[in-house]
């Protein structure tokens, strides 16, 4: 990842397991360590994804809530805790776009950019329609674009998220790659 | 190879577009963590289920078999004539805990909400008959029950985020008329109770009846208000004494929060974190763990995967305040349901 900032406090293997044995126990420090290792992460993954702070801030709450309702019920992450909190993430966004796709691209279109400068504007619109391309593509090809490109993941730590093999990942990336050029050919 | 790294290039141009982001809002962020801090200072409190994810293990497979077996000829021959004998028996009783694994299991199989809350007001009134008849044989109520009432109540409001408008109108004037019966239900047994202790469970039972009934009573009238409600969780007691902790300029927080009115936290701006430390404190922070997706089945069923229930365990309505006590969870049974 290029961006320092988003590395968990647990650098290591052995320290993450530690927090992970503590977090498990429902530690509130642990937990407080995790929530501040990770959430302003996920808050940037999100907001990328989505374009919408309060949405993005949702998204955050929710990855949080799943896991500590999984730690409640003992069915938590053992290891690759950012990887599992990034699936819940990634998860929480598509069946967000899923039952939301109208009424979210409605109010996108609402929001409107006769209000800002007209360069602002037509970077909006090239913002708007680059996540409508990532959208159309499949959930495994979304979140390995949003993890390579976005968060400048490598293939393992993306293998670790999806539950695939590296190679895997490569043709995912590869089929991605060739969908997305496709459309933002079309929406451009 | 060389047509891959040139899309690569291409595609990476047009997704920079969307890279940079808006800084996050501190203040807002801030509120997040702390909302998040409370509810696990609530969910270290609850009792939790000991060594029940242990069975599922792959390691155990032989003995899983056998477990299995055991249970399908245990259902077969006379499971469900135990299930049934079960349904009357009270907390103190033996066939007790296959009573709320029957309430756990029928609930489970629910798949339309409306016919959910109904069930789950079902057990709240099943819940107050145990009361009534626990007072009625002298014998102490156990706060389980009064959790698991509670918990029943929160999972119906929990439901309710998923229904649209005119079955929300429907459900809440459904829920108002049992949460009143069951307010009226506890006047009653407050008349006749001498015990100190029943008193004051029932004395909390009957507020916490009145405030989701007032959260109801709003609810009728403005159903955006309600989702919001049910979404950040409801406070009983305290849990508006949570403060989110000091944040400096680099958005770094400084401390833990601090929840005020103060109980023994024994360190000064941070949290009680001895997970064998006592708690002094009669109650903590009352807030709920819930997202806004409460749809209890989803076709994604990966870990923490979309369309779980999120359904909080908001089961501590400890009047009190102060230290945050983080030791593992209780022993207790049926009040941690997946």
């Amino acid at each position: 990842m290029s961006d320092s900032t988003s590395y968990p406090v647990s650098a290591t293997v052995s320290e993450e397991q530690k927090l992970l044995h503590l977090a498990a126990q429902l530690n509130t420090r642990a937990l407080a360590e995790i929530y501040d290792a990770y959430s302003s992460g996920i808050y940037r993954y999100a907001m990328r994804r989505l374009g919408d702070g309060a949405v993005a801030e949702d998204c955050v709450a929710e990855t949080f809530a799943r896991f500590l309702k999984a730690l409640q019920e003992r069915r938590g992450p053992r290891e690759h805790l950012q990887a599992y909190l990034y699936r819940i993430a990634h998860n929480w966004i598509v069946d967000f776009y899923r039952n939301n796709e109208q009424t979210f691209e409605l109010s996108e279109a609402l929001r409107s950019e006769a209000d800002i400068p007209e360069d602002e504007a037509a970077k909006h619109i090239r913002q708007k329609q680059v996540r409508k391309a990532i959208r159309c593509l499949t959930p495994d090809q979304q979140n390995v674009v949003a993890l390579k490109y976005l968060e400048d993941w490598c293939n393992e730590e993306i293998a670790c998220v999806l539950h695939k093999p590296v190679g895997a990942i490569k043709s995912i990336q590869h089929r991605a790659l060739k969908s997305l050029q496709k459309l933002l050919a079309e929406t451009s | 190879m060389k047509d891959q790294s040139e899309l690569e290039v291409l595609i990476r141009e047009r997704l920079d577009e969307i890279k940079s982001i808006p800084a996050r809002d501190p203040v807002v962020a801030n509120r997040a963590r702390a909302r998040f801090l409370a509810n696990a200072v609530s969910a270290s409190k609850l009792p939790r289920h000991k060594g029940w994810s242990s069975i599922f293990r792959k390691e155990q497979f032989a003995m899983n078999m056998i477990m299995s077996v055991l249970v399908i000829a245990g259902l077969l021959f006379g499971g469900g004539a135990t299930v049934n004998a079960a349904q009357n028996d009270l907390p103190n009783e033996p066939l007790y805990v296959l009573k709320i694994w029957s309430e756990d299991v029928s609930l489970q199989l629910q798949a339309n909400p409306e016919a959910k809350v109904d069930r789950l007001m079902d057990l709240v009134q099943i819940r107050a008959q145990e009361m009534t008849r626990l007072i009625d044989a002298g014998e102490p109520v156990p706060d389980q029950v009064r959790l698991r009432l509670e918990q029943h109540i929160q999972d119906a409001l929990q439901t309710c985020l998923t229904l649209d408008e005119p079955a929300l109108d429907r459900t809440l004037l459904q829920i108002r008329d049992r949460l009143q019966d069951r307010d009226r239900d506890m006047d009653r047994l407050l008349l006749h109770t001498q015990a100190q202790d029943t008193l004051q469970l029932l004395t909390q039972t009957r507020t916490m009846l009145r405030e989701r009934l007032h959260v109801v009573d709003d609810g009728l009238l403005n159903h955006e208000m309600f989702r919001e409600q049910v979404r950040n969780g409801f406070s009983h007691g305290p849990a508006d004494d949570v403060t989110p902790p000091v944040q400096n300029g680099n958005g770094q927080q400084n401390g833990q929060p601090t929840f005020a009115p103060g109980g023994p936290n024994t360190e000064p701006g941070g949290m009680n974190t001895d997970p064998n430390g006592p708690n002094n404190t009669p109650g903590g922070p009352n807030t709920d763990p819930n997202g806004p997706n409460t749809t209890p089945s989803g076709a994604n069923l990966n870990p923490g995967g979309t369309n779980t229930n999120t359904g909080g365990n908001n089961n501590d309505s400890g009047s009190g305040a102060g230290g945050t006590d983080n030791g593992s969870g209780g022993n207790g049974s049926g009040n941690n349901r997946p």
